[in-house]
Order: C-alpha cells, then sequence, then structure tokens
C-alpha cells in the first residue's frame, strides 16, 4: 500500500534545501515568533496578511513562509507567557501558570529554554507522525465514494462545532454562516446563480483571501484602533518593571532537567498530535488538556506554581498540531483549525486542489510540505535561542504606530491578490462579520471550515443523489460510512451528555 | 411576551433576531426561480442558522447565569470608521499613488493621535519632535511597502500618476 515516489521526493528535496527556500523559511520563522510575541498579534492573523504572496510565489516558497510563521508562530506566543504571564497567543495560555511563576522565582531563561526545546519535540514529533500517516491514508482516501465523503465532511463539521465552544449553539451558527457565505456564487452543477444580488463580481463566489484576511485580522485592528483612541494609557507598551528579562548570569537549562521532563514532553507531543489531527480542537485546547494529564502524574510538587514539566506539557502539545493539523488536511481536505484552513488556501491558490487525491496526483507537493515541517523546526531552535530578547523587546511598539501599519499592509495585500477594488469591500465585510463573531463571542472555526468543506460536501452530496437516483439510504451503504455517521451520532451524543 | 423579553439578556435577543431572519430568509427561498438541488445546501445553511438562534434562545432562558458576557463598549462607530479609512485608503493608492497615499494615510493618524496625546497630558512639550519621527515613519514604511508590492512582488497598479 505504501508506495515511496522516489522521484518526487528528489524533486521535493531539491525545491526545499535550496537557499530560495531556506530563506522564506528562515523570514516565516521570524515573522511568526515576532507576531507570536507581540499579543493581540496571534498567528492567524500573520498568516491571514501573508496569504497574498501565494499569489507571487512559487509553491516551495510560499508553503516555506507559511509553515515557518505557522510554527514560529506557536513558540513565539510562550515568549510573553513566560516573561510577563501574557500569552502571545491562545494556545500559549496553558503556559503562563508555570512559565511566569519560574520567571517570578528568577528561572526565566530555564523556563523559555524548556518552552524553546519542548516546542521543538512537538513539532518534529507531530512532523513525523505526519509523514507516517498521510502517505498511507491519502491512497486509501480516493477509495471513498460520493457517501463515504459526505458523511466524513459531516463529521468533520460536527466535530469542529462540537470542540469550538461551550455554547453549542453558537458552534453550530457559526458553522451555518459558513454554509452560507460558501454557497454565495455559481451553482457546481447547473450553474444557477445563488445570492449574488446581482453583483456581478459575486458571481465566482465569496472571495477566499479576501474573507479570510478580514475575517483574522480586521477585528483586531478595530479593536486595538478603539483601544488606542479611547485610552490613552493603550499605547501597546509593557512597562520596564513588569518585563522581567532574563539576565545573562541566569542558569540556563540543565540537561539533567530537559530529559528529567521527558514524560511531559513525550505526553504533550503525543496529546497534541492526536488533537490536532481532528478538525477542531486546535493548538488551545490540546495545551490545555496536556497540561492537565500532566498534572495526574508529575511528580513535581510545584506543577502549576513554577515547574518545568508544566511548560513541557504545554509548549510541547502546542506545537505538536503543526504537523498533526495537516494530516485531515492533506488525505481527505479537512482543515484541522483555522490556522489549517488559511494554508489549504494557499494551497489551492497554488493551483493544488486539496482533496482525497492530492497524495496521488500532487506527490511532490505532500513531501515538499513534509520536508518544510521538519526543516522548520531546526529554524525555530536556531531564532527562538537567539533572538528572545529582541522579541521579548518587541512588545513595547506602541499600539497607534503598529495597528494602522497593519490595516495599510492588510488593505494592500487584499488588492495585490487579484487587483479587485471589489475585494477591499469583501475583506471589509468579512470584517465585520468577524467583528460580530467576536463581540458575540462565537467560535471562528466552524465558519472557517464550513466556507471551505461546503464545496466537497455539496458536490459529494449531489453526485450520491444523483447515483442513486435519490435514495437517502445509500448514505448509509458501505461500513466505512455507516461507521462514520456512528461516530458523527456518538460524538455528539457525548457532548451533549457532558453538557448537562 | 414582555416579560420573555425583557427576561432576556443581549444573548438571547441576538438569538431571537437571527432565527426570525433566518426564518424570513428561508421562506423566501420558496419564491426564487432557483430549483430545489441547487437550494438545498443554503436550505441546510439556514436551518443550521435557526437551530443555532433558537438554541442560544433557549439557554438564554433555561440557564441565563450561563450566558457570555457580552461587552457594552459602544464600538460600533469605530468598526465603521475603521472600515471607512480603509476602503478609503483604498481608493487613494489606486488614484494617487500607493506612496502617496500610504505617506498621507499614516501621518495624517499618527498625527492625529499623536495631538490628541499631547492634549491629554496638557503639554506639547515635544511634539514638533515627535511628529517629524512619526512623519519619517510614515515615509520609510510607504518606501519598504512599494519596494516590497510594487518591485518586487510587481503589483499592478492603474491609474497611478504619482509613484
Amino acid at each position: 500500500m505504501f508506495e515511496f515516489n522516489i522521484e518526487a521526493a528528489i524533486g521535493a528535496a531539491s525545491l526545499v534545501f535550496a537557499l530560495d527556500t531556506a530563506i522564506f523559511v528562515m523570514l516565516g520563522i521570524v515573522v511568526g515568533i515576532t507576531t507570536g510575541a507581540i499579543p493581540g498579534l496571534a498567528h492567524s492573523l500573520p498568516i491571514a496578511l501573508v496569504l497574498p504572496f501565494s499569489f507571487f510565489l512559487p509553491i516551495h516558497q510560499t508553503m516555506g513562509l507559511l509553515i515557518g510563521t505557522y510554527q514560529g508562530g506557536t513558540y513565539g506566543g510562550s515568549i510573553t507567557a513566560i516573561a510577563f504571564g501574557t500569552p502571545g497567543t491562545p494556545g500559549a495560555a496553558a503556559t503562563v501558570a508555570d512559565g511566569y511563576a519560574l520567571t517570578q522565582q528568577g528561572k526565566g531563561k530555564k523556563a523559555l529554554q524548556m518552552g524553546l526545546y519542548s516546542s521543538v519535540v512537538g513539532g518534529l514529533f507531530g512532523s513525523f507522525v505526519l509523514i507516517f500517516l498521510v502517505v498511507p491514508i491519502g491512497r486509501i482516501a480516493p477509495r471513498f465514494g460520493p457517501a463515504e465523503l459526505t458523511a466524513l465532511y459531516f463529521l468533520a463539521l460536527s466535530l469542529v462545532v462540537v470542540f469550538s465552544t461551550e455554547n453549542p449553539g453558537k458552534g453550530i451558527l457559526s458553522a451555518g454562516i459558513g454554509f452560507f457565505l460558501a454557497i454565495i456564487g455559481r451553482d457546481i452543477i447547473t450553474g444557477g446563480l445563488r445570492f449574488t444580488f446581482g453583483i456581478r463580481y459575486m458571481q465566482s463566489g465569496f472571495p477566499l483571501v479576501p474573507l479570510l484576511m478580514g475575517f483574522f485580522a480586521l477585528p483586531e485592528i478595530i479593536k486595538q484602533i478603539h483601544g488606542v483612541i479611547t485610552d490613552p494609557t493603550h499605547a501597546g507598551e509593557i512597562a520596564d518593571e513588569d518585563l522581567k528579562l532574563p539576565k545573562k548570569a541566569e542558569q540556563g537549562l540543565t540537561l539533567k532537567e530537559f530529559f528529567g521532563s521527558w514524560k511531559a514532553t513525550g505526553m504533550g507531543s503525543v496529546l497534541g498530535t492526536f488533537l490536532g489531527a481532528l478538525p477542531g480542537p486546535g493548538a488551545t485546547l490540546a495545551a490545555y488538556t496536556s497540561y492537565s494529564v500532566g498534572s495526574q502524574f508529575t511528580k513535581d510538587k510545584n506543577y502549576g506554581k513554577g515547574s518545568l514539566d508544566g511548560v513541557a506539557a504545554a509548549e510541547s502539545a502546542n506545537n505538536a498540531t503543526c504537523g498533526a493539523t495537516f494530516i485531515p488536511m492533506l488525505t481527505f481536505g479537512i482543515p484541522g483549525s483555522s490556522i489549517a484552513a488559511l494554508l489549504m488556501a494557499a494551497l489551492i491558490m497554488e493551483g493544488v486542489p486539496v482533496g482525497p487525491r492530492v497524495v496521488i496526483d500532487h506527490t511532490q507537493v505532500v513531501y515538499t510540505i513534509f520536508l518544510l515541517m521538519l526543516v522548520a523546526n531546526p529554524f525555530n531552535l536556531v531564532f527562538g535561542k537567539l533572538l528572545i530578547p529582541v522579541f521579548t523587546r518587541l512588545t513595547k511598539i506602541p499600539a497607534a504606530v503598529l495597528w494602522p501599519t497593519i490595516a495599510i499592509v492588510l488593505v494592500i495585500g487584499t488588492y495585490a491578490y487579484s487587483n479587485r477594488p471589489f475585494d477591499i469591500i469583501m475583506c471589509i465585510v468579512a470584517g465585520l462579520i468577524g467583528y460580530f463573531y467576536r463581540w458575540f463571542k462565537i467560535p471562528d472555526g466552524p465558519l472557517v471550515l464550513a466556507f471551505l468543506v461546503t464545496p466537497l460536501f455539496e458536490a459529494s452530496f449531489r453526485q450520491a443523489i444523483t447515483i442513486s437516483r435519490g435514495d437517502m439510504l445509500f448514505f448509509v451503504g458501505s461500513p466505512i460510512s455507516q461507521i462514520l455517521w456512528v461516530v458523527t451520532a456518538l460524538s455528539i451524543f457525548f457532548f451533549l451528555r457532558k453538557k448537562n | 411576551m414582555n416579560v420573555f423579553v425583557k427576561k432576556l439578556t443581549q444573548n438571547g435577543v441576538v438569538g431571537l433576531l437571527l432565527v426570525v431572519v433566518s426564518l424570513g430568509a428561508y421562506a423566501w427561498t420558496f419564491t426564487s426561480s432557483l430549483r430545489s438541488m441547487e437550494l438545498f445546501v443554503p436550505r441546510i445553511s439556514l436551518w443550521l442558522i435557526i437551530i443555532g438562534g433558537v438554541l442560544i434562545l433557549v439557554r438564554d432562558v433555561v440557564k441565563p447565569e450561563k450566558a457570555e458576557q457580552l461587552s457594552k463598549a459602544w464600538v460600533l462607530p469605530y468598526a465603521i470608521g475603521v472600515s471607512l479609512a480603509m476602503w478609503l485608503y483604498g481608493w487613494a493608492f489606486r488614484n494617487i499613488g500607493l506612496v502617496t497615499s500610504t505617506v498621507l494615510f499614516l501621518t495624517v493618524w499618527w498625527v492625529w493621535v499623536a495631538v490628541t496625546d499631547a492634549r491629554r497630558a496638557g503639554t506639547t512639550a515635544g511634539l514638533g519632535l515627535r511628529i517629524a519621527k512619526l512623519v519619517a515613519l510614515a515615509v520609510a514604511i510607504a518606501v519598504v511597502i512599494h519596494l516590497l508590492f510594487i518591485t518586487l512582488l510587481n503589483m499592478h497598479m492603474p491609474r497611478t500618476p504619482l509613484p
């Protein structure tokens, strides 16, 4: 079943181990850690901002830039979490308790280094699992017929709703809005126009890149600019006394201490990979789950009050999701998280139709992604270690300077994607939807997943209906689809039971 | 009915509004000229929004203590203002040039914030120097953006009399 395509592997290696790709990976890592270290500039935002570059760059450079930004951003959030108790990204929130406590105890350098090393271990573990799982699953995937795919997409949507929020109504609402935005434009079979409201530009559907850029970036811009105008102290600066940078003389992490936390790191890597591979949970849930599971078996009495085990458990799980989130995406075209959705959008724009046949039809692209995932980790280690003092100072950039600059990059980036002024309007519309989501506390994952999966879901569903001539039992005809429907029903049942 | 509505928090009210609007849209699909198959997924989406809205509403009535606290800050004018400013900037860089519009946009914004801050602090000492630095920064950012998007990425710029 597992057929290693040596030609594709050599082709991928020649692309990845080239200077230009290395530069883009490094650039991505620096951008990722930098933005991850600035609270509010969560790493879905910088990925959304660099997305239009995929229109201009070849695929290996684009993916190098995006994967570097992703991995760097996932680690970068822990820097501020450890240095002054403010997580740069939601995924780093679980690191705060132990990381910041260690900093206050004068062990900030140890905590930062543990965060970095466990992130790299988690990232590498997730990448290796990705490599060993995607090709075998990807070779089975084309055997899924329309009925099985419909069941699978339904399962993915159910999982993302189940995992995304405490309030199931808001999760379902989010998926419904994503569905609705996705069906705007021409019908995939008949070509009939749906909900275009007479606007010619809408005939090709709600544009993907402006949607993602506006949805992720604009709400934060509005929030920060509101802060700048109404609150004079909101300058994005953190007072020097709050910023506990590790002193040069401070002792770093010893090998004994690093290997002493192997259980926490290993458990975090495994849990992060497992949860990352499911659509929905994402880095935040993985880090918290790992952190709470870690508390059950650690021998460190300081767990929760300044423990290296706590930092290792949260950070390894956080970064292990990076590789794992590609597994459902590269096998069935289901992005595991909002960030995976952004990366999937980049692949689509590069002309790679992400779906069940991607491993077979675009083997070299898949191998290129594998290698980039592996290559990004050492770069993360080097830049993370060298530039920690620089990154911690980035938090002092005044919000009044930073956010208008991001706003103009957002507008130009949106326009650069296809040189259509209409895209800027759609980006703003998506941003206002995103702002409503943020205000009403609706999870963004179901919208993005539904937006990307709906065309696949609709195509499979209508194909199945055509084949079966309207017989709905066709959807539960095969053992695979039966299993998938049962898993869907069980996940919804356990979710409802837990809530009650 | 009045008592019921009074009991609702903002969550419930928004849930109710979504249900009403989606039901209206659902009813409207029956007047549409599209075929039933073309309307299948749109109707699913509307049903999902209706179910979501109903669940939010029910939760708000049954377990109001679990309703998420929504921000009371009046941000809508800022959302509209930022959106308008972004649209205006988009119009400007296509008509007066990328560098010119970027410098103008950033300078106007930063000078306004600097002056507002100085008024709040009650002192204008050093304001001139600060503004000069901000203008220099705006020029630098505009140049970087021009190099990145126009020179490096060769972005098409129609009707651009100035660089």
